[in-house]
């Protein structure tokens, strides 16, 4: 949004909205990857969802890696064609809006409540993120979290594609044997649409992976060379989950609570005398309403967690946190085997 | 040594990054709204609409323009690539 005159030449054929915080925002309609720090939607006048950009896998250096100012650009003049064969196309549109949520709006979410209330001040803001992780915490606390909840807008690389970051939807390698593979997608192949859907960026793909079933066959239309070919990508199993969540800030309060957990890398687990297949991970910080009830367990910053409930079987901080959710309940007490020092130590904490 | 190559390297890029700011200047901006500037967003160029996704909607649906929603999270680091 600074100045660039090429940007803004398209931009200006847009009603363009900057929108920095999210109360009152209808989540019937913006239903977007969440823990994007910046995202867009593209819609016509009539609200009719034309298609969504912005895509994140990591958080801290490489939390912007997969943002690209020219991708944006591609997305902006692929919504302005879709704008041109409107309404004429309505209906191949009609599967970018996103089931009914369970929360109309941020603020009637369990824990938002408050921050819906008067004036939006910086410390009552309701940033994207909360909007998951509040979510997801409720359906913790009711005993209704499932993993469709947690991986959520999967990256293409789940089914073996790897699309051009500036580009968007230009295919630059595909995983031998994976899924795409399988469809026979290629280096150098455009996808334009998925699902029905016609896509204007990766974000829009990962929205057709995301509200796909597992066990799916899935139409994609590609241009290869001038020519465009149908394909059928088949998606079956567990393949939209294992992926990493842990930089995903909905993980903070849905997820951790406050508990950030490090693996050791193999030469520290051996001067550890810990085997290089066990769990080991370091707690590396306690935070937040979390902490106390951490803290009052015995857990200390420092420690290393080598087992959980009596299982040791080594796991990503993704997969400890995950695992922990989708397998203890709010009333739940859990097991951690801690080292400290040379000393072992039992730790039984509440579910926090 | 290497101090001293830093401090010159730091020195040129803030006189670049002032030369910018006052080329920026030049350019009209969208006034903000306080949570704008109590966040300290960036400067929004004149056709974009600040916070006000209303306004938007209204404004879409009188031209017959599209509308582009950019959603974004002042205090949360990441993303500033694409606002830069």
């Amino acid at each position: 949004m600074q100045p660039d005159k090429e940007l803004e030449a398209i931009e200006k054929q847009f009603v363009c909205v900057r929108i920095i915080q999210t109360k009152g925002l209808d989540l019937g309609l913006f239903q977007y990857d969440y823990d994007m720090s910046w995202a867009a939607m593209f819609l016509a006048p009539d609200l009719t969802i034309y298609g969504r950009y912005g895509t994140r896998n990591a958080s801290g250096p490489g939390s912007d890696s997969l943002l690209s100012a020219a991708a944006f650009k591609k997305a902006a003049e692929r919504a302005l064609k879709l704008h041109k064969g409107f309404p004429g196309n309505k209906g191949q549109l009609a599967a970018k809006k996103g089931k009914t949520p369970d929360y109309p709006v941020p603020e009637k979410t369990p824990g938002l409540e408050e921050r819906g209330q008067g004036e939006t001040t910086r410390q009552k803001c309701i940033h994207c993120h909360m909007v998951k992780e509040f979510a997801l915490r409720a359906k913790w606390e009711a005993g209704k979290l499932s993993p469709a909840d947690l991986w959520v807008y999967p990256m293409p690389e789940r089914i073996g594609l790897a699309l051009d970051v500036d580009d968007g939807l230009l295919v630059t390698a595909v995983e031998k044997d994976a899924p795409a593979a399988k469809a026979g997608l290629a280096a150098g192949d455009e996808l334009v649409s998925a699902g029905g859907q016609p896509l204007i960026s990766t974000a829009d793909f990962q929205w057709v992976l995301h509200t796909s079933s597992a066990d799916a066959k899935l139409p994609v239309t590609i241009r290869r060379g001038g020519k465009t070919l149908e394909k059928t990508i088949v998606l079956a199993g567990n393949w939209k989950e294992r992926s990493n969540i842990a930089w995903r800030a909905s993980s903070w309060y849905g997820l951790r609570q406050g508990l950030k957990v490090e693996p050791l890398s193999a030469t520290d687990k051996k001067s550890r005398g810990i085997d290089e297949d066990n769990l080991a991970l370091a707690v590396k910080g306690l935070f937040g309403k979390g902490a106390p009830k951490l803290q009052a367990a015995g857990l200390c910053n420092g420690d290393i967690i080598v087992a959980v409930d009596g299982k040791s079987e080594d796991l990503t901080e993704s997969a400890f946190l995950v695992n922990l959710r989708l397998n203890h309940g709010p009333k739940d007490s859990v097991k951690f085997t801690v080292l400290r020092g040379e000393k072992k130590e039992e730790l039984a904490i509440p579910m926090w | 040594m290497k101090q001293t190559t830093l401090f010159f390297a730091t020195s040129i890029a803030s006189l670049f990054a002032a030369l910018s700011i006052a080329t920026a200047a030049d350019v009209k901006l969208t006034e903000q709204s306080e949570l704008g500037k109590s966040v300290k967003d960036i400067p929004v160029a004149a056709h974009w609409i600040y916070d006000d996704l209303a306004k938007a909607k209204a404004e879409a649906k009188e031209s017959g323009k599209p509308l582009l929603v950019v959603l974004r999270c002042v205090p949360c680091p990441p993303g500033k690539t694409l606002d830069e």
